[in-house]
């Protein structure tokens, strides 16, 4: 593979995820400060569903434990500066690699098996990360979590300083590292690797008697993709400042399979969109009724009756042909 | 020259014994067809060869290296392909995208540093050409008639351009100008490489095999040129059903 095979196609559809990407920069300065808070918060969720869709969307393994990809970033982050006194920038790769050196290990052992006990297998393991983090309460705090002081979110370069608890700059940055991850996801999609996991998906023992093996593909598929889990562990403990089990629970491998779901698989914008429209769907729905998980709940069942394929899925099928 | 060697290989599905200790020999360069009765266990057979099912007994060498427990991307990688008698492409991509990730596969292992993206373009047009699906880039597999997700199965067969190309039932759906076209092919294939066939299209069998071995029940009946198979006793009992 050469250097230019890298390089993204500049095709109308990049371009769209270019003006995505501006438009999302520009709500800053619409939105109301309450609104660009919850963006924010949201930007930081949709890197991990970003993510989650490289495996589930378009290599089509479905793993039920994704939050221990989640919490290893958050914790290898969040622990690193609690205890060990790391600034920012070196934290928030000790999530990353936690997060990568969790996926691989994990990953290797769970793709020996296939289908519904693969999604038992990494479910039982985010269990026992979800576990562990509770056994060692006393240098994680549990359930109750741990707060993650201003002193330590702060980039200092020279004379400079961001302080990234401030909103802007906490958008911004969550802003920052969504675009790139989405545009990393872009050109993975369409490089040779991301055509090889398309394949997977759709027929495996094809693949492989093409020549591709199975196993490899889906491991490069489950790490990057526990990677991408990782960043947004890390960036979310930095910019909330904030680390808690929580995170680590079953709900959190759930969320990022109906904000797929919900914004279509295998599109590479589906998570945006399905990370906001759930984000605000609970949000306004709880203001309504404390019963409100019931109505997310009729919500998401319609939606997958109008729109089986999600948001953005059924939008390729009419409008958007050949949408990465 | 011996190419890929069986010794006593067998497949045994419960007590059905599908293949049966077969000791089979492939030459470098010839075309070879495997005929006999339906549930003869030529695919099962094949299967075993290119990597898709495991046998129950036996060994398989290509050039006299034991493949046996080599798997079936290896083998691929060895220049084995194999295009299956149920249709397998993928069925929600289009022509194009099937072909192509055949074509990627063939170009990362030869050339691993030098597959650029105009390379892969237009290997991919080419092998479309070839088989005559060039109309059909942009058509999903699944929407394209029986005869042409044949073809397509072909394609991707070719575009890996192996040594040992293996051929299920390549014919099944064809029309009658396509069975032409696809004798052409295969002749041209097999100026630098070696063919298997499976077909129970006993003119193309005649017309192209070098040489026939045909299966019955697990066990090799007979072997030989298309003259002494057509004129052998046991395989018009077979072939018949009569004792
Ligand atoms: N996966 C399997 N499990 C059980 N039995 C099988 C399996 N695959 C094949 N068989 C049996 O093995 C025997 C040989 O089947 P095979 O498909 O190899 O025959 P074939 O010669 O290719 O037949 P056809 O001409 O119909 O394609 C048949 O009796 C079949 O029912
Ligand atoms: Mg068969």
């Amino acid at each position: 593979m050469t250097l230019s095979a890298l390089m993204p196609v500049l095709d109308r559809y990049f371009w769209l995820h270019i003006a995505v990407i501006a438009a999302l920069l520009s709500l800053l300065f619409v939105l109301p400060e309450y609104h660009s808070g919850i963006m924010a918060r949201v930007m930081v969720l949709v890197v991990y569903a970003l993510g989650y869709n490289l495996l589930f969307g378009y290599t089509g393994l479905l793993s039920l434990g994704h939050a221990l990809y989640f919490s290893a970033g958050m914790y290898g982050a969040g622990l690193a500066i609690r205890w060990l006194d790391w600034s920012l920038f070196p934290a928030f790769f000790s999530g990353i690699v936690a997060a990568t050196l969790v996926a691989l290990v994990i990953g290797s052992l769970a793709l020996r098996t296939i289908g519904v006990a693969f999604m038992i297998v990494t479910m039982m393991f985010a269990q026992t990360g979800y576990l562990l983090i509770l056994y060692f309460n006393e240098y994680t705090r549990g359930d109750e979590g741990f707060v993650i002081g201003q002193a330590a979110r702060l980039i200092e370069w020279g004379s400079i300083t961001v302080d990234l608890s401030a909103p802007d700059n906490r958008y911004l940055a969550a802003w920052l590292v969504l675009s790139l991850c989405l545009l990393v996801k872009l050109i993975l999609v369409r490089s040779p690797t991301g055509r090889v996991w398309i394949g997977l998906r759709e027929n495996e023992e094809r693949a492989r008697l093409l020549g591709f093996n199975p196993y490899r593909y889906k491991l490069s598929a489950f790490v990057i993709s526990g990677i991408y889990a990782g960043i947004a562990g890390a960036l979310y403990a930095i910019l909330f400042g904030y680390a808690g089990a929580t995170f680590a629970s079953i709900q959190y491998s759930i969320l990022p399979l109906l904000w797929v779901l919900l914004g279509g698989a295998g599109v590479v914008l589906g998570p945006v969109f399905g990370t906001v429209v759930m984000f605000y769907l609970v949000d306004y729905l709880s203001e309504q009724t404390s019963a409100y998980m019931l109505f997310v709940g009729v919500v998401l069942v319609v939606l997958v009756l109008v729109a089986p394929r999600g948001i953005l899925g059924s939008l390729r099928r009419r409008l958007l042909h050949g949408l990465p | 020259m011996s190419l890929l060697q069986t010794q006593n290989l067998s497949c045994h599905f419960g007590g059905i014994k599908a293949v049966d200790a077969v000791n089979f020999t492939l030459n470098a360069g010839e075309i070879r067809a495997i005929i006999g009765p339906n549930g003869a266990g030529k695919s099962t057979f094949v299967s075993m060869l290119c990597g898709r099912q495991r046998p129950t007994d036996g060994r398989i060498l290509l050039k006299s290296t034991d493949i046996t427990d080599v798997s079936a991307d290896k083998r691929t990688a060895l220049g084995i392909a194999y295009t299956f008698q149920i249709t397998s492409v993928f069925s929600q991509l289009n022509c194009y995208d099937n072909v192509e990730l055949a074509v990627q596969g063939r170009l990362m292992r030869q050339s691993g540093s030098r597959m650029t993206r105009q390379r892969l373009r237009e290997e991919t047009c080419h092998q479309l050409e070839r088989v005559g699906l060039a109309d059909y880039e942009a058509t999903l597999a699944t929407h394209l008639s029986y005869g042409h997700q044949r073809l397509l199965e072909l394609a991707m067969g070719l575009s890996l351009d192996p040594e040992i190309l293996m051929l299920d039932e390549p014919t099944q759906g064809f029309a009658e100008s396509e069975i032409d076209q696809f004798g052409i092919l295969i002749k041209q294939i097999a100026e630098d490489a070696t063919v298997l066939l499976i077909e129970h299209n006993m003119n193309v069998v005649m017309s192209l095999a070098d040489s026939i071995t045909v299966l019955d029940q697990g066990r090799i009946l007979a072997e030989g040129t298309p003259q002494d198979i057509a004129s052998n006793a046991a395989v018009q009992t077979a072939y018949l059903g009569t004792d």
